[in-house]
């Protein structure tokens, strides 16, 4: 809808055009200005504006009143006339003059020699005083003030529009306003500053209106009140022409007016303001009852009803509360030690003395000695050594086969070390003992006299006077008794109804109902149908294969999918069959169908339907336009992701052809386009682009779609194929306010002839559902690329394919014989489920066949008469049908309609299916086994509990014996993954 | 013979003063340059009044063509400019009553559908500042594609796309809040 929106301002862009007075005096302007400028007026001079008569009545009128500035122009070009070359003056200084609604006394003008220097304008918005000060020649100054029409106004301007000069009254140079006083020397280039809060911001104003409402002040209030005013006459005036405009052209004007007044503006008011539920008047919030179709049903959701209301509530009894009690606080003076009472040991030198005659002798002496370092280099463990678990990839054949599957392998990560240097004591430092002895000079000998000694000295602590807010009294609570009587208002929600689901069948009846979402889902996957009840089953086919490449790259992660990811279809398609083929194009499809005991269950037997479409002898493929548009944003940084793209684009490029066409755009932070379209001859500059694509920013996706389809336009090709190739890994929703919105923006597109396929890539962000949306809006493929083989598989293998469409709006209805058959279910294809009638209806939109691409669907039967029936039968209803078959054997009808890529009328084919196509397991095909073993993986790995009893080795037998020539690894692949999955579940 | 010359060719004989070569220019492009003008100036009267500033300009402008732009896109640069001047050279609001006052007297016209559109573009132009007015009016107006557009306004095409997806945004917007009238005026 928003491209409606922007569909619709084109074309009014497009329609507007200048009215036809104005576009003749352009031209004359111009025109004569060429002259004026290339100086061949005299070849002109019946051309010009100086031929046009003067408009009469005017040049006697003192105060002429020109109400809209075109007007202004044409007579001020009349009256500058009488120079050809003031047109080109006028255009320096006309742009002042583009006021509309002027008073100008063109008498004032009328025989000036010159033209005017400038002419400013000012207007009072809020006063409706429009004034004008002209200087003209720098002579003379005027200023105009007069009252002019304003739009809150309506009534009083009842003149004709037509009519674009009013004459008031002659007067000297100033006329003036009944309000205001003229102010000859007011400023003004200055704008009023009530002017500033004018119309342009009315709807500012609106909001603050709304939002300030009852606490505004009286002065604003009085300021709102004015702009109430004017936007009620916006708003009428906006109804008027509505109302003209939703009513048929025939419709006159007075109906359209009295339309306009139904509406009053308060009515528009109040839908605007006041709808808002108001709390307390009692407000019940009806949702809508969604409805979506699930397998040919109908699940309607009807949301919980509340209603809110409030109420007062007289407590009844007295009662208890508890009531908390705050601490108490008080200030105390702390002295708070910084420093605690410590000792100090001073040493005290010994004390000598010189005595006479020479004494043998010895002191003791201390000497403390400091530690002697040594700094030795060493090795230190950053990071201990660990082992990781790498897992190898699998290696591929050139064919495409796998020569070695993916393993792990546990690598050593060795230590990380570094050097370091450190210092260590080499010896300790301490006092040293020396026994020194008496030192003896002149025959005098030194004696201590008193020893050395080490005193103790008490350093007092230092302390500091702290203030410390401490608790007095601690928090408490009270039980306080509340007394009965009290009366209190509270908003009290009641349920009116619970949410409920409702399953449906097309004639509406309720089959089933559930209370939430999760139970009608289990419901679901074992949602088996009653052909009595309802015979037909409709889907749309559908050949994209995300889901199985998900799946992939999970289990080989080492996780299992969640079941969500799992759509059967989309893994049964993944693998190609070697379906036959139609011989000719009188036969576009042909439905190779098969019916068999059921490996699940051997009180059910299993319809397998093949089809495959016929491939035109194409003289040329037709020509490809294709946009990449590339996330580059930082996410995509991942080597599974960027890179594995790059690689997989240049894959794509040796399948094309070179009058293709290819272009690159790249979304991150900002669009861009990397590569502008160019021919795919041109590999070598192709291949550059990709290469120096790097990853960074945060996704702009909007802007990204938004450039890569004006690219994909810009060589728009209406006979080939226009693509828009988006790869990315899901995080895509900037720009967008909803997902819806960009679907619908893709759907526009897809309607000009351009198409979306949507790549996606890596795991963390890989954002599934909507990229299945956007393709499937675009009329594209969804793959998920995880291995370079993917990528082969998906953009080289099927590029041929993948691009030239064989059929499209491909449906597929089955009915089934009650006589032979009593219940069936479509195995996979929720999504795809069309409702009965669509399958006639040309108009209902469903999936592509690309050539090359085959579609298998599988059903499982539960014969007449099987104990498999999961209904009862009916009681009173019974055999609703007997007596009205037509006692045939078969077990059903299975009827395929499409359209050629550039119809829109489908074709009808029909194939009955009865017991001729019915053999053993044994005898069906590769094909029909491997798919079947497919089926049962998935619905094992989606929880379907109904195949509890068929384990995955059985499911891995029965797809190891349908591998057949497996030419390019797929089932193999399959058939390890399944393993994989075995060993995971513990 | 002027007929079939193409815009560049006329630009240059104009240029050398060839007065029915102007003259076609004028005709084939007269409109065009309003349309632009209109689209940033949402205003008719104003846009009709820049118009013919501009081309009154456009013979003194000539002697600066070069041919080395296409002829449009060089007239929509001067359209852009011309019109985003005016607006800075005036107050905006004056031209906003104006225009109100203009609607209303076409609703009083005989144009009843005519002027229903204006007044939808009018309010779809006033939920667009300058610089998305100038992008609608150039790819959607003129139907360029964003790198020619990006050309004339002097921006890169990524921003081009970016304001594009902001146009579409913001009409949305204007179809659900606009009492309903946007959506209205779809129908």
């Amino acid at each position: 809808m928003s491209d409606d929106e922007l569909e619709k301002l084109a074309m009014a862009l497009k329609n507007i055009s200048p009215s036809k007075n104005t576009r003749k005096d352009g031209i004359a302007a111009a025109m004569e200005a060429f002259d004026a400028e290339f100086n061949t007026e005299n070849e002109t001079a019946s051309q010009g504006l100086a031929a046009q008569p003067r408009p009469t009545g005017q040049s006697t009128g003192i105060g002429s009143v020109w109400t809209l500035g075109r007007d202004a122009m044409r007579k001020l070009k009349d009256i500058f006339s009488f120079n050809g070359k003031t047109a080109m003056m006028m255009g320096t200084c006309a742009a002042a003059l583009f006021v509309t609604s002027l008073y100008l006394p063109n008498t004032r003008f009328e025989d000036m020699p010159k033209a005017p220097q400038a002419v400013t304008a000012e207007v009072k918005a809020d006063d409706k005083v429009a004034e004008l000060e002209a200087d003209i020649g720098a002579s003379e100054s005027i200023t105009v003030t007069g009252k002019r029409a304003d739009v809150s106004e309506p009534v009083e301007q009842e003149e004709p529009s037509e009519l674009q000069v009013v004459e008031i009254p002659p007067s000297p140079v100033i006329v003036a306003a009944p309000k205001d006083t003229v102010d000859k020397t007011a400023p003004s280039a200055k704008p009023a500053p009530e002017a500033q809060g004018g119309i342009n911001s009315v709807s500012d104003l609106l909001n603050k209106v709304r939002t300030d409402g009852a606490t505004a002040q009286p002065e604003t209030r009085d300021r709102e009140a004015k702009f109430r005013q004017r936007r009620d006459e916006q708003a009428r005036l906006m109804a008027e022409s509505r109302g003209a405009l939703s009513a048929p052209a025939q419709t006159s004007d007075a109906d359209a007016k009295a339309q306009a007044q139904a509406q009053s503006p308060q009515g528009i008011i109040s839908q605007n303001n006041f709808m808002a539920p108001v709390i307390g008047q009692q407000a019940v919030q009806p949702l809508p009852t969604r409805t979506e179709q699930v397998g040919g049903y109908i699940l309607e959701e009807v949301p919980a009803e509340y209603k809110t209301e409030l109420k007062t509530i007289v407590t009844k009894e007295a009662s208890t509360e508890l009531v908390t009690i705050p601490p108490s606080y008080e200030t105390v003076t702390e002295i708070v030690v910084v420093k605690p009472q410590s000792v100090e040991y001073v040493d005290i030198p010994a004390e000598y003395e010189w005595v006479e005659g020479e004494i043998e002798g010895s002191t003791t002496e201390y000497i403390t000695a400091p530690s002697e370092y040594r700094t030795i280099q060493e090795a230190v463990v950053v990071q201990e050594a660990s082992t990781e678990l790498v897992i190898i990839p699998p290696v591929y054949n050139p064919d495409g086969t796998i020569l070695t599957p993916a393993s792990t392998q546990e690598r050593v990560i060795p230590a990380v070390t570094k050097m370091q240097t450190r210092r260590v004591i080499e010896r300790a430092g301490g006092t040293i003992e020396r026994v020194v002895p008496y030192e003896i000079k002149d025959g005098k000998t030194r004696v201590p006299v008193k020893p050395e000694k080490t005193i103790e000295k008490v350093v007092p602590a230092v302390t500091k006077e702290v203030f410390r807010r401490v608790v007095k009294t601690p928090a408490s609570t009270q039980e306080r008794v509340v007394p009965a009587g009290v009366r209190k208002k509270v908003n009290v929600r009641t349920v009116l109804s619970p949410q409920k689901f409702y399953l449906r069948d097309e004639t509406g009846q309720i089959i089933r109902e559930f209370d939430s979402r999760d139970q009608f889902e289990k419901y679901k996957s074992n949602l088996t149908t009653v052909v009595a009840e309802k015979p037909v089953s409709t889907f749309s086919v559908d050949v994209d294969t995300a889901s199985y490449s998900f799946f992939r790259s999970s289990i080989n992660r080492g996780q299992l999918p969640p079941s969500s990811s799992i759509r059967l279809e989309e893994m049964i398609n993944y693998f190609p069959y070697d379906y036959e083929a139609p011989r000719s194009a009188d036969e576009p499809f042909k439905a190779n169908v098969t019916v068999t005991p059921n490996p699940w269950n051997a009180d059910t037997k299993l319809m397998h339907i093949g089809i495959k479409g016929y491939v035109p002898e194409m003289d040329e493929k037709p020509r490809s336009n294709i946009v990449f548009l590339i996330d580059t944003s930082g996410s995509m940084r991942q080597e599974n992701k960027l890179p594995l793209l790059i690689s997989s684009f240049k894959l794509l490029l040796s399948t094309l052809d070179e009058d293709d066409t290819v272009s690159i755009v790249t979304y991150a932070g900002s669009a861009g386009t990397v590569l502008e379209p160019t021919a795919a001859s041109d590999k070598n500059k192709i291949k550059e682009a990709l290469n120096n694509l790097r990853a960074g920013g945060s996704t702009a996706g909007a802007a990204g779609l938004e450039l890569a389809y004006n690219k994909a336009m810009e060589s728009f090709d209406a006979d080939g194929v226009n693509r828009v190739i988006l790869a990315t890994d899901g995080d895509f929703n900037v720009g967008f306010s909803s997902h819806e919105e960009m679907k619908t923006f893709i759907e526009k597109k897809r309607e000009t002839g351009i198409f979306l396929s949507v790549l996606g890539f890596g795991n963390g962000n890989y954002n599934d559902q909507l990229m299945q949306a956007l393709a499937q809006n675009g009329n594209g493929v969804a793959a998920y690329i995880d291995t370079l083989a993917e990528a082969n598989k998906v953009l080289a293998n099927e590029a041929g394919s993948a691009l030239i469409t064989i059929a499209k709006d491909v449906k597929i209805q089955v009915e089934f014989n009650p006589e032979t058959i009593s219940e069936y279910r479509l195995i996979g294809y929720e999504t795809r489920a069309l409702k009965r009638e669509d399958f006639n209806n040309d108009k209902v939109d469903a999936g592509e066949i690309n050539a090359g691409h085959t579609v298998t669907a599988i059903y499982e039967l539960t014969p007449v008469g099987s104990p498999a029936r999961m209904n009862d039968p009916l009681r009173y209803v019974t055999d609703k049908l007997e007596g009205k078959t037509n006692g045939s054997d078969e077990f059903a009808f299975v009827k395929i309609r499409h359209k050629l890529p550039s119809s829109d009328i489908s074709t009808l084919q029909t194939f009955p299916i009865g017991p001729k196509q019915e053999r053993s397991l044994n005898r069906a095909s590769d094909d029909m086994r491997f798919a079947v073993a497919v089926a049962a993986v998935g619905q094992k790995l989606r929880g379907d509990t109904h195949l509890d009893d068929f384990s995955y080795a059985e499911a891995i037998k029965l797809a190891s014996d349908a591998k057949g020539e497996d030419q390019n690894g797929y089932r193999g692949e399959f058939i390890r993954l399944v393993k994989l999955v075995d060993g995971l579940r513990e | 013979m002027i007929k079939n010359s193409d815009d560049e060719d006329l630009a240059a004989r104009a240029a050398s003063g060839e007065r029915a070569a102007f003259r076609e220019l004028l005709t084939r492009h007269y409109d065009r340059v309003f349309r632009v003008v209109y689209s940033v100036l949402r205003n008719k009267s104003d846009a009709e009044d820049v118009t013919q500033e501009i081309w009154a300009a456009m013979p003194g402008k000539l002697h600066n063509w070069r041919g080395e732009a296409k002829v449009t896109t060089w007239l929509h640069r001067i359209a852009v400019n011309a019109a985003k001047d005016s607006i800075r050279r005036k107050a905006s609001q004056g031209r906003t009553i104006a225009s109100y006052t203009e609607v209303q007297e076409l609703s009083r016209g005989a144009e009843a559908d005519h002027k229903a559109r204006l007044l939808w573009l009018d309010s779809a132009l006033e939920t667009l500042s300058e610089d998305l007015r100038e992008t609608a009016a150039l790819t959607l107006g003129e139907e360029m594609n964003f790198a020619q557009a990006g050309e004339v306004l002097g921006v890169a095409e990524g921003t081009i796309a970016w304001r594009m997806s902001e146009i579409r945004k913001r009409l949305k917007t204007l179809a659900i809040n606009d009492n309903g009238f946007g959506q209205e005026a779809l129908v």
